[in-house]
């Protein structure tokens, strides 16, 4: 190429950078330096707003466990509110009797009735035995006396006498060997304070077993539960009933154990009405026999999250707090609570999740990247 | 061999003319009975393995499921990746395979690989079954069912045993996705109380349940007449038969099951959830077959469901069969297209008038439209192409084009025919046609050689982007050759039967061209004075629009305006359907709110064998809308995205359903950098992924670094204690198959119902399965018969675990990615290559892999680059062989910095975006420019050696001149065939296009008023014509 094309092209490539150092500026309205600022600037600030979102992210994460308690807050604007549709409710009080669930079981009464019965034919032969022993010793007695003062009484007799006494009396110990007996087996099978009842001649409780006025519950607790010493009632239902379980008092640990269910086992009474023997129940034994008063947490405000149970309070239109209930009781319908949440709180009745799900919003991953 | 065909052409011109019919004939008949779709298919060929794990988690599927499967499938000819998903419940394994191979073939060895699998997987897992292969866009419809009168269970049984039967017995539907309702099952509904007062095991029930419903063949008798089958009846099918099935029978008393659990039909526990119009209901989507056409099937669709649609009324059942109806947009499109074609044929008709002022000419070009058309459209049917958008907008683009070397032919011919009248002894017309014809034939030849070239670079691209682009350059190029094909066949038969009757044929020049040439000439010569300046100012001027192309926005595909969206919401891992739906029903309600739209729907969690295969904290809805043009629809969009945004507890994301159909092909992440961290330790895994990332924070430039599946799944953990399961002497199976039966179901059976088949299931009442204190109080029988809970021996802890477990290659991986801002991402790469190997200590059995989607476009663009370099030179090569001259060529090549000047600000003018179809518009404008050019010099050249002018001012004016309305016909056809769809490109079928069309018309704006008024002054200044040059070459070249 020749010398002037050449210039010719030197020249139209200081106009064309000419043009596009002044040009393009004033055609945008800006100098290239505020173009190139500006994009700097915004590219700073990009970089920041990324760096500090994830450092946030990675305190949320590590203040997990730690019970992010500090803050814990949710807050909506007045859109989200709006949006997010959801329900809270004022916690009233509630009153709650810390309970267990168990099985129980209607006893038949008759190996009781055997017991008696065994009971009062040892003592009847007790008494029987001493009748024999006290007339022997007081033959005894009589000859001994005779043969003493007047030796009209044949030393024979004397001696027949003496084995007889001694005879009744090794058959009176039987009879007390025998009513010991029963009393230990009855002890033994029922305990001391049915025993007493079996043995007890017109035992009003033992009777009222009799006539079907009271019925003799089998209560077998939840293996590791042991009934409170203050426990002096129980509540039974045949169908699981809770709210129209009838009361059962107690009467005495049982003491042989259920062998379907190993855990500690106790005699209860109840009033008959519709139960038959051999009838298994549901029953609810208080832990201890305190009122406990704090609020019922229904079942749909709960969340699980880092291995504990959660709701959420509004504190103000738009401010939620998440508060831990780990203490929190599991009962029929929900969670009865103490500590935490109190009356008066508004709980978030429907919405929970999503309230999580908006504190932890982080860790929602863009599923369709993959 | 050129010349051999237009003579024949021009002597036979009868039999070309029949010939001619007979294509438009067949072309019309074609395409009457040809099959339209959306999108060509674009999906990478891939087999979809899904396999149903109730009950299992992600870690459980991964280990019991997925490995398995994998291992089966591995090392299978053409498998160009494997990759899995493990989550709870579900394992999904992808198998991609090359696109050179047949995915019949490919579906026949995946399913010979997983015949024997059966065996290897855990007792109640599986089968693994292979997605239906379905086509790209899948769905074919949504529809759904909702009623105030029947509950979901009802309407999930019609749709199970009724409705769907119908459905996938149309042709072309490949499945049919069920969301919602509820899954009707008869229940055993344990009450635990009662088995541990009864001292009876979930075994026992079990069994008891399974002894009762248990179906089997019970043999025939047969005697010297007669054979008889034996048929058992009286078994327990409903609820108060199977109560009464003896469970434990003693001397004084009988259990029954009834006794200890309750008898019902209940729903299944569920995967996933629905609601139509924010009421909860049945959503169905129906997925079309590989290579369905998308309008036959949904007719045929609807054609099924007017069958039912008395019945549904009349039984207080509502159908809503458009939530989503893909072939409205089809429609709509296709009309759009239509009327496109039609003003822009009519627009082509105009200024061939105008220009030639003749009637017959305009009717000989015209014709070259349809029938290049037809002929593109004949090729690409019988290759076995279904006509989509992306053909038609190939077609569409072209339509132009094709009538430009019949314009050439038919103008040249009849200036010459006018030349000769004018002649005091006219040659004989045979001749005069054959030589005006072989005039401007390498003109012609060369130039749509060129034009198709450019596009060839198009074909070779990779991914997505080639499979959806490659029809419109087949189609383009075909059409193109078609019309190269009707002007040397067609045109000089048809201008000599209609140009060379013409009575008054010396008559003098069009009128508008009679106008324009001497404004032309005074114009030219204006320029022409200062060659230098117009040179530097029209450099500048190119230069400006080069500078202003990396300033340009870019993204895959423009918006696509269906008429519909689909919105994605994902809550933190754990959120429970119920709640998915409630939020749900609180979008629906606001989207529902915004005018325009029409129908809302949304679905929770997943459908058995759908395509997406999410937990139960993801949901999608369809917003469908009222026929909306495209700015209201962007307003709708921009309303959906305002309500999304300000929508606590949420991700949300909201595209139109093919947009959301190409991402979700795109395999992989589409983050700029992923870094793949590979090994066999979860925990380890998680631990340098952690490490990876906090180098990846420091490197400067690293934006959005997200750790990909981290563990954040609420899961309740039940820990056996094996030295309490001891004592009781438990075997831990018994146990967790307790819990699975308890919490999950035991399939004892199935009963009937007419035609209707429902398991029967031993579980816990859903009142039950609730709690974590439920899984605590669950009954446990000893071997000695005593009553445990769960908690006696177990326990029970909620834990964060994985949701999701990620395999390729059939290795654990744990994926970190982020995005790059600020720097280029080569030395990114480099440099977070260098620290992670520095910083991180990985054990032999860990590595990390550097890769991502700035990886693959590297790729991409290599090959492109390759490509257009090799097509590129192919065309300098045509161009060199058409000017004869490497100066001239170099010279021609200037028009192209001055299309793309016009075609950055026609891009500017329409929102500053490019996307793919912007390429192609270049593309399509550089071979349009370049033939141009090719025409005004190769003119030149005609002036110069074969009629012996001398290259001076006055050639290089008449030169101009005499091809000025040829060059301005081209150009203003090309522009006005595209201009209806560059006036409207934010309509259905016209968004891809539209901004090919902008460009085009841009380009051509301003690459002709260059080519008229600079060029020739440059050829003047710098071009060298010599009238000795190659006669030889160009003597051959013409025969």
């Amino acid at each position: 190429m020749k010398l002037r094309g050449k210039l010719a092209i030197y020249l139209l490539i200081v106009i064309v950078s000419a043009v596009l150092l002044f040009v393009a500026p004033a055609v945008s309205g800006t100098s290239w330096t505020n173009m190139f600022g500006q994009l700097f600037a915004e590219y700073s600030e990009a970089v920041e707003a990324a760096q500090s979102e994830n450092d946030d992210d990675d305190d949320e994460h590590d203040d997990d466990d730690e019970a992010a308690s500090i803050n814990m807050m949710v807050e909506l604007d007045d859109d989200a509110e709006g949006y997010a549709g959801i329900e809270t409710s004022q916690l009233a009080e509630y009153h709650y009797f810390a309970e267990i669930k168990a099985q129980a079981k209607v006893l038949a009464v008759t190996d009781l009735l055997a017991l008696r019965s065994q009971y009062n034919q040892a003592r009847a032969a007790l008494n029987l035995a001493k009748v024999a022993e006290l007339s022997s010793a007081k033959e005894l007695a009589r000859l001994t006396k005779l043969t003493q003062g007047t030796s009209s009484v044949a030393a024979k007799k004397v001696n027949y006498a003496d084995a007889d006494w001694r005879e009744q009396q090794v058959k009176l110990q039987g009879a007390q060997f025998k009513l010991q007996d029963v009393k230990d087996q009855t002890r033994q099978q029922w305990g001391e304070t049915i025993a007493k009842w079996i043995m007890t001649p017109n035992s009003k409780q033992f009777e009222r077993l009799l006539s079907r006025q009271d019925s003799l519950l089998f209560v077998t607790l939840p293996i590791d539960h042991s009934l409170a010493a203050e426990v002096s009632f129980i509540r039974v239902s045949r169908n699981g009933d809770r709210d129209n379980a009838r009361k059962a008092y107690f009467v005495a640990p049982a003491m042989s154990s259920d062998q379907l269910i190993q855990g500690e086992t106790y005699y209860f009474r109840a009033a008959t009405g519709k139960l038959r023997t051999g009838m298994r129940l549901d029953s609810w034994i208080p832990k201890d026999n305190e009122l406990l008063t704090g609020v019922l947490i229904p079942d749909e405000a709960v969340v699980w999250y880092a291995g504990q149970a959660w709701v959420y309070v509004e504190l103000e239109d738009g401010l939620y707090q998440r508060r831990s209930i780990r203490q929190g009781v599991d009962i029929a319908g929900g969670m009865f609570v103490d500590q935490e949440v109190a009356v008066g709180d508004s709980l978030v009745l429907s919405g929970s999740q999503m309230l999580l799900s908006e504190e932890f919003r982080w860790q929602i991953q863009d599923e369709d990247d993959d | 061999m050129l010349s051999k065909i237009v003579a024949f052409s021009v002597r036979f011109r009868g039999v070309v003319v029949a010939l001619s019919l007979l294509l438009f004939s067949y072309g019309l008949y074609t395409l009457f009975n040809s099959s339209l779709d959306i999108f060509p298919e674009f999906a990478p060929k891939q087999v979809i393995i899904q396999t149903e794990a109730q009950g299992l988690t992600a870690e459980q599927v991964e280990i019991l499921v997925t490995q398995p499967i994998e291992n089966a499938l591995g090392g299978l000819v053409g498998t160009e990746s494997i990759r899995s998903q493990s989550i709870p419940s579900l394992s999904v394994v992808i198998l991609t395979f090359y696109d050179s191979t047949d995915i019949y073939l490919d579906r026949q060895l995946v399913s010979e690989r997983l015949l024997g699998l059966s065996q290897t997987l855990p007792e109640g897992v599986g089968p693994a079954l292979m997605v239906p292969l379905e086509s790209s866009s899948g769905t074919i419809m949504t529809i759904g069912l909702s009623s105030d009168q029947h509950d979901l269970m009802t309407l999930r049984s019609l749709v199970d045993w009724t409705l769907s039967p119908r459905l996938l017995s149309v042709e072309g539907v490949a499945d049919i996705n069920v969301f919602g309702g509820h899954e009707k099952q008869l229940q055993i509904q344990l009450d635990s109380d009662k088995l541990i007062r009864y001292g009876i095991s979930v075994d026992e029930v079990t069994q008891a349940a399974r002894q009762a419903t248990g179906l089997i063949g019970s043999g025939f008798i047969e005697n010297k007449n007669q054979r008889m089958v034996l048929k058992l009846t009286g078994q327990p099918v409903t609820a108060t038969e199977l109560a009464k099935v003896v469970l434990q029978k003693t001397e004084s008393s009988t259990l029954y099951l009834g006794d200890v659990a309750t008898v019902k039909a209940a729903p299944a526990p569920t995967i996933g959830g629905a609601a139509i119009n924010t009421k909860p209901g049945v959503v169905l989507m129906v997925i079309g077959q590989y290579k369905a056409n998308t309008l036959a099937v949904t007719q045929g669709i609807e054609a099924a469901l007017e069958e039912f649609k008395d019945g549904f009324e009349a039984d207080g059942i509502t159908l809503h069969d458009e939530l989503f109806r893909p072939a409205n947009y089809i429609e709509t499109s296709l009309s759009n297209i239509r009327e496109h074609l039609m003003v822009g044929g009519g627009l082509v008709m105009l200024v061939l008038f105008l220009f030639l002022f003749n009637l017959r000419t305009a009717i000989i070009s015209m014709t070259a439209i349809p029938l290049s058309l037809f002929a593109a459209l004949i090729v690409l049917l019988e290759m076995g192409v279904n006509i989509n958008i992306m053909v038609l907008g190939g077609l569409a683009i072209a339509l132009g084009e094709v009538v430009d070397d019949a314009i050439i032919d038919t103008e040249n011919i009849f200036r010459r025919l006018r030349e000769n009248a004018n002649l005091a002894v006219p040659k004989p017309t045979l001749g005069v046609v054959f030589e005006a014809s072989m005039e401007v034939r390498s003109s012609v030849v060369y130039a749509s050689f060129i034009v198709m070239l450019v596009f060839v670079p198009l074909l070779t691209l990779s991914g997505v982007a080639g499979r959806m682009f490659e029809p419109l350059g087949v189609a383009y190029i075909l059409a193109i050759f078609a019309s190269l094909a009707v002007a040397l066949t067609l045109t000089p038969a048809l201008c000599h039967i209609l140009l060379t009757r013409m009575g008054d044929l010396s008559a003098k020049e069009p009128p508008l061209v009679r106008m324009m040439k001497p404004a032309y000439g005074l114009a030219l010569r204006g320029v022409s004075h200062f060659p230098k300046l117009t040179l530097l100012g029209v450099l500048g001027f190119c230069l400006v629009g080069v500078g202003i192309l990396p300033l340009l926005g870019g993204s895959f595909l423009p918006e696509l305006r269906e008429g519909h969206y689909i919105i994605h919401t994902a809550s933190v891992p754990g959120t429970s359907i119920e709640e998915s739906l409630r939020i749900g029903g609180q979008i629906e309600k606001r989207v529902a709110e915004i005018p325009g739209v029409r129908s809302t729907s949304q679905w929770a969690g997943r459908a058995e064998r759908g395509a997406d295969t999410f937990g139960t904290h993801y949901s999608e809805y369809e917003i469908d809308l009222d026929p909306l043009e495209g700015a209201e629809q962007q307003a709708v969009l921009d309303e959906i995205r305002e309500v999304l945004a300000a929508f606590p507890g949420i991700n949300s994301e909201v595209n139109t359903f093919l947009t959301e159909r190409i991402d979700e092909t795109i395999s992989g992440y589409t983050s700029p950098v992923v870094v793949n961290i590979y090994g066999k330790n979860l925990d380890e895994l998680d631990q340098k992924a952690q490490q990876v990332a906090a180098v990846m924070a420091d490197v400067e430039g690293a934006t959005d670094i997200q750790l990909r599946a981290p563990p954040g799944e609420p899961q309740l953990e039940v820990r056996l204690d094996l030295d309490k399961l001891a004592y009781w002497g438990l075997k831990p199976v018994e146990v967790m198959q307790t819990v699975r039966t308890g919490f999950e179901g035991a399939v004892v059976g199935q009963v009937y119902e007419g035609n209707q088949v429902f398991d029967v299931v031993v579980v816990l009442p859903a009142e039950q399965r609730q709690k974590p204190q439920d899984v605590m109080t669950l009954p446990i029988k000893t071997p000695s018969g005593a009553m445990l809970q769960l908690q006696d021996i177990a326990s029970v802890q909620q834990v964060s675990g994985r949701y999701m477990i990620l395999h390729a290659g059939a290795q654990r991986l744990q994926t970190v990615t982020c995005n790059v801002a600020g720097r280029d991402l080569t030395s990114f790469f480099a440099e977070l290559k260098q620290r992670v190997h520095a910083e991180v200590d990985f054990p032999a059995n860990i590595y990390p892999e550097f890769t991502g989607a700035a990886v693959a476009q590297a790729q991409s663009r290599e090959d492109l680059i390759v490509h257009s370099t090799l097509a590129g030179i192919a065309v300098l090569l045509l161009l060199y062989m058409a000017l004869q001259s490497l100066r001239n060529m170099l010279l021609v090549l200037i028009n192209l910095p001055f299309s793309l000047v016009g075609g950055v600000i026609a891009v500017l003018m329409t929102g500053g975006v490019l996307s793919i179809g912007s390429l192609v518009g270049f593309v399509t404008l550089f071979g349009i420019t370049l033939r141009n050019a090719i025409m005004l010099v190769s003119h030149y050249q005609h002036l110069v050696v074969d009629e012996g002018h001398e290259w001076n001012a006055e050639t290089a004016q008449r030169g101009a001149q005499e091809r000025l309305p040829s060059i301005l016909i081209t150009a203003l056809v090309t522009a006005l065939a595209m201009l209806p769809i560059a006036l409207n490109s934010d309509s259905p079928g016209r968004e891809i296009m539209g901004p090919m069309a902008s460009i085009i018309i841009g380009g051509l704006i301003s690459s002709t008023i260059l080519n008229l008024l600079v060029l020739p002054s440059i050829m003047l200044r710098y071009g060298r014509f010599k009238a000795t040059a190659n006669p030889t070459v160009l003597e051959t070249l013409r025969r």
